[in-house]
C-alpha cells in the first residue's frame, strides 16, 4: 500500500491539521523533499507498520486516535525504522513536554508556533547526521 | 351536534394549525440545514484553492491577488490567521503585505465594528496581528469594554501592535479584571519582554486587594519575572500579610528562590493555614539542603493529606536522597499513613 517512501528524500509528515499539511507540504517539496503524510495517529502507524522506512519523520505530538509519543516508541521498536531521525512538533514548550520527547527517542523538537526556515534547517542537520 | 360544532371546530383549526406549523418548522430546519451545507462547502473549496495560494505566495511575493468577496473575507481571514499563530519569523512579514495587497486591513477594520462576536474577534486579532497602529484607539476602548473574552482579545492585540506602549493599559487591566482567563493573561504576559512587564507588574501585585496580590504574583511566576524577587522578600518580611499571599511568594521562592531564601521558607513550615505550609513544603522541596531533610519527615505526619503528599514528593525529589534513603525514612515510620503516603515515590523512584 505504502511502498514508494523508501527514498533518501522522503519525509513522512504526521500532522493532523489539514492547512498546516498544506503549507508545509508545500514548502518541504519546493526544497526537493518528497513528503508522505499521514493526518492521524492510526494512519501514521499503519504507514509505519507497511512502509520502508522514510528519510526523516516530522511528527505531531499531538494525534488522533495513537498520540506521537506512542508512534516514536513504535518507530524506535521496529528494527527497519530504528535509524530514522524523527523531529517532534509540540505546542508544549513545557520543559517537561520536551524532556519526555529527547527521552523517548526523538533527535530534534520544533515548538509551534515555530520558524519555517528553523524547521528546514533541523531537517538538514537530521539528515546529515544519519547520513 | 349542533352545540359540539365550535369544539369540532376549535379542535381541527388547532389540528391544521399545529400540521402547518410543524410543516413550517419542518421546512425552516432544512432551509437552515441546505444553508450551512452549502456555506460549509463554499468553505472547503476557499480552503482547497487558497491554502496553496497563500502557500506560494509566502514564497514569491505576488504583485496583485485574486479578488475575495465579502462573503469569503472571514474565511481568508482564518486562514490568514491560523498560518499567523502558526509560525514565527519572515513567513509573518510576507503573511502581512498579503493582507495590505488584498485589502483585508480595511475589512478587518470595518469587521471591528459589527454586531458578531465571532467577527470582532477576528477583526481584533487580525489587526494585532498586522500591527495595525489605526485601529489602536477602538482597540483601547474595547479592551475596556465589559465583555471578558473581546477585552482580553484586544489587549492582547494591543500588545502585539505595540507591547511598550500597551503596558500601561495592560498592567492595570490584568489587575483589576478577574474575569479574565488567567491562562490566557499568562500567554500574553509571556509573549512580551521581561525588562518591559516586570516592573510594572511587581508595583501593581502590591497597590491591590490581597486576592488580587495573589494573583499577580502568579502571573510573575509565569513570566518567569525573577527581578521580582527582592521585593517579595521584602514584602514577606514586612509580616502577617495575607495567607494566599504568602503562599504565591513562597511558591515563587521555590522555582526562582535560592539558600538565601531558606530560613524564610523554613519559618512557615507549621504555619496554621495548610496552603501556606503545602507551599513551604514545596519550596523546600526545590531549595532545600540536606539539614532540611527532617522537617520534611516531620510533615510527612501533618493533619492535611496534601502536606503530607507534597512532603514525600519533595523528599523523594531531593537529588541527594537516594531511592535506600527513602526506604529506610518509611520503616522508620511508626505512623501508618507516613510510611503509605511515601509508598507511590518509593514505586516510581
Amino acid at each position: 500500500m505504502f511502498r514508494e517512501a523508501a527514498n533518501k528524500s522522503a519525509l513522512l509528515l504526521a500532522e493532523d491539521e489539514e492547512q498546516m499539511v498544506g503549507l508545509l507540504r508545500f514548502l518541504l517539496e519546493r526544497q526537493g523533499y518528497k513528503v508522505l503524510v499521514a493526518t492521524d495517529g492510526r494512519q501514521a502507524l499503519s504507514m509505519i507498520n507497511e512502509m520502508p522506512p522514510p528519510a526523516l519523520v516530522i511528527l505531531d505530538v499531538m494525534l488522533p486516535y495513537v498520540r506521537g509519543g506512542q508512534l516514536l516508541a513504535q518507530i524506535r521498536a521496529k528494527a527497519e525504522w530504528r535509524a530514522v531521525p524523527v523531529i517532534m512538533l509540540t505546542g508544549d514548550s513545557t520543559e517537561g513536554s520536551i524532556v519526555r520527547a529527547l527521552d523517548a527517542g526523538a533527535d530534534d523538537y520544533v515548538i509551534k508556533p515555530f520558524s519555517f526556515e528553523e524547521l528546514l534547517a533541523r531537517v538538514r542537520r537530521s539528515l546529515n547526521s544519519r547520513a | 351536534m349542533s352545540t359540539l360544532d365550535p369544539i369540532v371546530k376549535l379542535v381541527w383549526t388547532s389540528g391544521v394549525g399545529l400540521v402547518v406549523l410543524a410543516f413550517s418548522l419542518f421546512l425552516l430546519t432544512l432551509a437552515s440545514r441546505l444553508w450551512l451545507m452549502g456555506k460549509e462547502r463554499r468553505r472547503k473549496q476557499f480552503l482547497a484553492l487558497w491554502t496553496p495560494f497563500l502557500a506560494q505566495s509566502l514564497v514569491h511575493a505576488p504583485h496583485q491577488l485574486p479578488r475575495i468577496s465579502a462573503a469569503d473575507s472571514y474565511t481568508f481571514l482564518e486562514l490568514w490567521n491560523y498560518f499567523h499563530a502558526s509560525f514565527r519569523g519572515e513567513i509573518k512579514e510576507r503573511l502581512n503585505h498579503i493582507a495590505c495587497l488584498s485589502g483585508m486591513n480595511r475589512v478587518a477594520m470595518r469587521m471591528l465594528k459589527q454586531w458578531s462576536v465571532r467577527k470582532r474577534l477576528m477583526a481584533i486579532a487580525t489587526l494585532g496581528h498586522l500591527r495595525e497602529r489605526s485601529a489602536w484607539a477602538e482597540l483601547t476602548r474595547i479592551a475596556h469594554g465589559e465583555n471578558p473574552t473581546l477585552s482580553l482579545a484586544a489587549a492582547k492585540a494591543l500588545v502585539d501592535i505595540d507591547a511598550r506602549a500597551a503596558t500601561p493599559i495592560l498592567i492595570p487591566l490584568v489587575a483589576s479584571r478577574t474575569n479574565w482567563s488567567s491562562a490566557k493573561v499568562a500567554a500574553v504576559l509571556k509573549e512580551m519582554e521581561i525588562d518591559v512587564i516586570s516592573e510594572p507588574l511587581a508595583r501593581a501585585a502590591f497597590s491591590v486587594s490581597p486576592d488580587n496580590t495573589a494573583r499577580l504574583i502568579r502571573y510573575l511566576e509565569a513570566t518567569r519575572c525573577t527581578s521580582a524577587l527582592p521585593v517579595l522578600r521584602w514584602y514577606v518580611k514586612q509580616g502577617t500579610p495575607e495567607d494566599r499571599v504568602v503562599a504565591a511568594c513562597l511558591r515563587f521562592f521555590g522555582r526562582f528562590g535560592s539558600r538565601e531564601d531558606l530560613e524564610m521558607v523554613r519559618s512557615y513550615l507549621s504555619h496554621p493555614n495548610w496552603l501556606v505550609r503545602l507551599e513551604a513544603v514545596r519550596a523546600l522541596g526545590a531549595i532545600g539542603i540536606q539539614e532540611d531533610v527532617e522537617s520534611l519527615i516531620r510533615r510527612l505526619v501533618d493533619e492535611n493529606w496534601w502536606v503530607r503528599y507534597r512532603a514525600a514528593e519533595a523528599l523523594t525529589g531531593l537529588p541527594f536522597v537516594g531511592r535506600e534513603r527513602v526506604r529506610q525514612i518509611q520503616e522508620e515510620q511508626t505512623d501508618q499513613s507516613a510510611r503509605e503516603i511515601l509508598a507511590p515515590f518509593l514505586f516510581a523512584a
